[in-house]
This record gives structure tokens, C-alpha cells and sequence, in this order.
């Protein structure tokens, strides 16, 4: 198991290294982009709630709701506009694969 | 263990189960275990508080943070003005360190004397010098009482108030405003942008006029703001105060505070002077002293430049500096939110640093700043700011951003959530 582990990595690694170092970079990227939420979405956000878990989807959703003025907000719907597409996939991505409490 | 340590920080160390070298029995890979090396946070506010937390957890433990601050508790200065309008008590908005040992962050109460950059070492009282790696400055401000010469003493200080850093300062101030008289004069002086919470002084009219208004309704508040305008949220406070406090608030432009006279409470600016029950006079402020000792306030002779990606200090990137401290990117407010960003910033380019990572060449930071305008109801101000790679500042994103429509008790309610998430993401 572990010998052909190694041996795909070093296929990958040979086929597509520029590509292994962007999805490298990505991880952090969504890590980063998804902390700048955790302000006010922890993992026990009190009356926001947390992201923690939400599907992928359903985020990327809502905040096109938010953005589009189709979901009512006091503050979301400004700060929504403030990250692109590809921001929010990378937000959702991140939050998607964190345990819910 | 290489450094020295006093009795009762190592035992608390060794509760904490800090997961560096040796000591390290949860780590599941030999990679995980291997030290990276030391850093030493100074200042545990909302800045340096969440760089220490995101260190260790951005670096799987595998970085040793150390978080010094004289302070033992943490005291919130976002919501310190619902104190001095006595819907709060100071209690509701001090929060313990523990959250931060479990992560594994050695809190240390100390006062840092001073740094040697060269040796890359801080000096303390309590214990011996402490070497580190990289270094993190998040000092928050000092007063610039030369500025008004009057209260450029011990005993005027203990008078006129400013508590704009929250704790002993805010309890005294309320017990000032409890004690005067009906149908006396709060006088609250705003220093010229930019300072600590742009909002801060309306929302504290606000807070006091409320309690006046509950308590002592003959009495009045006369705003002396140093700026030709009010700073921030401008038409939601002038809402406020004609709605809410008809009468109570008179409001002056451009009178700075020049200086004061502590027997008769009289402040005096260019123009004129004013005499007051309570007297609370907010001075100018610049980075605090410890971030002079460590020679790296390059703007103005006041404040702390950065390289935005990484938090670096522009005049030695050995030490990351960040919260109010720094020199402002344009449209940035020195907010504690705007701390707690900056420390994810400071946090991701200090594990990269070190563990030999990329550093992210497209940060973002949000801002999201909630006023009391009553004990119950609040205003907000939102913004999204992105890196710009030409100018190598932090811009807002056109089009994002803004404030309430209105004051609401739903945002009341958010607000204090607010306050009580970012805790938990700063200190938890």
C-alpha cells in the first residue's frame, strides 16, 4: 500500500508539479480566506452560526442569495459583494470538510 | 527545557500539554513533533491574543508561542462604552487567557522592559530574557500627553480620564458619571483622526446620554471633537442623537483639546473653554512605547509601517507588528475586528516564514463594527478590503461594504454576538 502511494505521488509529482504547488497553495488559500469569516462564524457562533460543515453547495448558494439582494440581511449582503466566485468556492470548499460540533 | 521559566509558568506550561519537542505525546507523525522554532507575542488584546491561537494552530503545534501582556485578563474595548451607560458591568466584557493554554500559547504576565533585536531576545521582570525566533508586536497605543500640558502628570490623569483602553479607566469613569450631579456637564474631547475606534466617542455620547437620560435627565453632553466632522457613521449618530437624546448632546467641530485645567474641569482649545462635571479628554495616541524600544516606528515619528502580506515590520522583518499600532492602510480603522484580521494575516505569514511555506499573496481582511446607539439598539459598519500587489496596500473592494439603514434591537442583539464570537475566536 504504502510503496504505491509513493510510487503515484512521484507520478503525480512528475507529471503535473506546477499543479501539485497550486493545489498546495489552495489549501492554505481557503484556509485563509475561510478564517476571515470565523470572526463572527466560529465553532459555537452564537445568533450567526457556524460554517463548520455546511455543505459546499449550500454555502456557495447563499451567498450568492446575499449578494443578489434575493436573501434579506442587516450586514451579509455587504460583505458578500466584497468576494468573487472563486473566493466563496474556496470558503465553501474549506468549511465543507470541517467537523460540525 | 533550554529556557528559563519560573516555577508556577512551567507547571502551568506542563498543564497545558504544549505540544513542542519532547513534551509532545498526541502528535501522531515525527513530522508534527519537530519544533520550528519560538515566537514571542507582545501584547494579548485582539490582535496578539488570535496570533498567538492561529500560530499554533496553523503550525500543528509545531511552533512554540509565548504571549506576554501585563494585563491578566483580557477586557474587551469594543462594548466598554455599554459599561459607562450601565447596561453592562465590566465583568460581562473580560474574558480569561485559559482558552489560549489549551491551545497550547504560554501566557506570561510580564512587562516586556525591552527587546534586544540583535540577540533576538526580550527583557523581562519576572523572568530571565527570552529568546525567540520571530517576534510579534501587538502594543496597542500610548497617550501623547505632551500634547496638552496639563494633563501631562500622574495626579491630572487620575482626574481626567480618557478610558479608551478598557478596564480600571472605564469603572472610574462610570463612577464619575454616577456621582455628579443632575443637570451637570459631560464633556468628551475627541482627538484629531486617526485614533483607536473611529465610532468610539459617538457611541459613547450616546451610552452616557442614555444613562442620563434614565438617571439624571436636566443633565447634558457637549461632544469637543478635534476633526471638522464627526469621523464615522456620521448620519446614523446625528439620527441618534435627535432622535433618542433631543436636547441632551450639543456637538462642536474642530475644538482640540490644547489643555486642561484639572481644579476648576475646564478644557480649552483655540477658541475657547469649556467647563465641565466630568471631564473625559481622549489624547492623541501613537503606537505604544515597547514598539519605540524595539525601533521600528518608521511613520511620522507615531505609528508602525508593515509589509501588508506577512505583517513584517518595514524597518526589520525579524518582528511582525499589527492591531492599532500600525500605520493604517487607507480606509482601514484601528479596530479590534481589523486586529483580529491582521492577526490571521500575521499568523499565516509567520508559520509560511518558518516552516518554509509559500507566503499568500492575496489576503483579505474584513471589518464589521457595531455602535450602541442605547442600551439595547446598534448601527454597524462594514467593509472588505483586498490586497493590492501594485501599491502593496490593503484597498476596500468597490462596491462592497457599507452601514444600517437604521438603529435596530435585531442588530443590538448582533452586536453583542459579535462581541461574543470574536471572544471566542480571539481567546477560545
Amino acid at each position: 500500500m504504502k510503496k504505491a502511494r509513493v510510487i503515484l505521488l512521484a507520478a503525480a509529482s512528475m507529471g503535473s508539479g506546477l499543479a501539485l504547488q497550486a493545489s498546495a497553495e489552495d489549501a492554505n488559500l481557503g484556509r485563509n480566506l475561510a478564517a476571515t469569516c470565523v470572526t463572527c462564524h466560529g465553532k459555537n457562533a452564537t445568533a450567526t452560526g457556524t460554517l463548520d460543515g455546511m455543505a459546499k453547495d449550500q454555502l456557495v448558494q447563499t451567498m450568492k442569495a446575499f449578494k443578489s439582494g434575493a436573501r434579506p440581511a442587516t450586514l451579509m449582503h455587504q460583505l458578500a459583494k466584497g468576494y468573487t466566485e472563486q473566493q466563496v468556492e474556496l470558503i465553501a470548499e474549506y468549511f465543507s470538510k470541517q467537523k460540525a460540533k | 527545557m533550554a529556557h528559563a521559566y519560573d516555577r508556577r509558568d512551567f507547571i502551568k506550561f506542563l498543564a497545558a500539554g504544549a505540544a513542542t519537542g519532547a513534551l509532545a505525546g498526541c502528535a501522531t507523525t515525527a513530522q508534527m513533533q519537530k519544533p520550528v522554532g519560538r515566537v514571542i507575542v507582545i501584547g494579548a488584546g485582539y490582535g496578539g491574543a488570535a496570533t498567538a491561537k492561529y500560530i499554533r494552530m496553523w503550525s500543528g503545534g509545531r511552533i512554540e508561542v509565548f504571549l506576554i501582556d501585563r494585563d491578566a485578563q483580557f477586557v474587551s474595548c469594543p462594548m466598554s462604552n455599554l459599561v459607562l451607560g450601565g447596561s453592562k458591568k465590566i465583568e460581562d466584557i473580560t474574558v480569561s487567557y485559559a482558552g489560549l493554554r489549551e491551545h497550547g500559547v504560554q501566557v506570561l504576565r510580564d512587562e516586556v522592559t525591552g527587546i534586544d533585536t540583535a540577540k533576538k531576545m526580550v527583557k523581562l521582570t519576572r523572568i530571565q530574557d527570552l529568546p525567540y525566533d520571530r517576534l510579534v508586536l501587538s502594543p496597542g497605543i500610548d497617550f501623547m500627553y505632551d500634547q496638552i500640558p496639563g494633563l501631562n502628570n500622574a495626579d491630572a490623569q487620575k482626574a481626567i480620564l480618557h478610558a479608551w483602553k478598557a478596564g480600571p479607566e472605564t469603572v472610574a469613569l462610570r463612577k464619575q458619571l454616577e456621582a455628579m450631579r443632575d443637570g451637570g456637564v459631560y464633556v468628551l474631547s475627541v482627538p484629531k483622526s486617526p485614533y483607536r475606534c473611529p465610532p468610539g466617542p459617538y457611541e459613547r455620547a450616546c451610552q452616557v446620554a442614555s444613562y442620563f437620560k434614565q438617571a439624571k435627565p436636566k443633565s447634558k453632553v457637549l461632544i469637543l471633537d478635534a476633526n471638522p466632522d464627526i469621523v464615522s457613521k456620521k448620519g446614523l449618530f446625528l439620527k441618534a442623537w435627535g432622535d433618542r437624546y433631543k436636547g441632551m448632546i450639543d456637538y462642536h467641530h474642530t475644538q482640540e483639546a490644547k489643555d486642561v485645567d484639572v481644579r476648576t474641569m475646564t478644557v480649552k482649545t483655540d477658541f475657547d473653554s469649556f467647563k465641565a462635571d466630568v471631564l473625559n479628554v481622549i489624547p492623541q495616541q501613537k503606537a505604544a512605547g515597547i514598539a519605540a524600544k524595539a525601533g521600528i516606528v518608521n511613520a511620522n515619528n507615531r505609528w508602525c509601517s508593515v509589509d501588508w502580506l506577512t505583517m513584517q515590520s518595514t524597518a526589520n522583518p525579524d518582528i511582525h507588528v499589527l492591531g492599532d499600532a500600525t500605520l493604517s492602510a487607507p480606509a482601514m480603522p484601528k479596530s479590534g475586528a481589523m486586529a483580529n484580521q491582521q492577526a490571521k494575516v500575521c499568523a499565516a505569514g509567520v508559520v509560511a516564514l518558518m516552516t518554509g511555506q509559500a507566503v499568500n499573496q492575496t489576503p483579505v481582511m474584513i471589518n464589521t463594527c457595531y455602535s450602541f446607539v442605547s442600551d439595547k439598539e446598534a448601527v454597524h459598519v462594514a467593509s472588505v478590503h483586498n490586497y493590492d500587489a501594485k501599491d502593496k496596500t490593503f484597498k476596500t473592494v468597490p462596491g462592497s461594504g457599507g452601514l444600517s439603514t437604521a438603529a435596530s434591537e435585531l442588530e443590538g442583539m448582533y452586536g453583542w454576538a459579535w462581541a461574543q464570537n470574536i471572544w471566542a475566536d480571539t481567546l477560545g
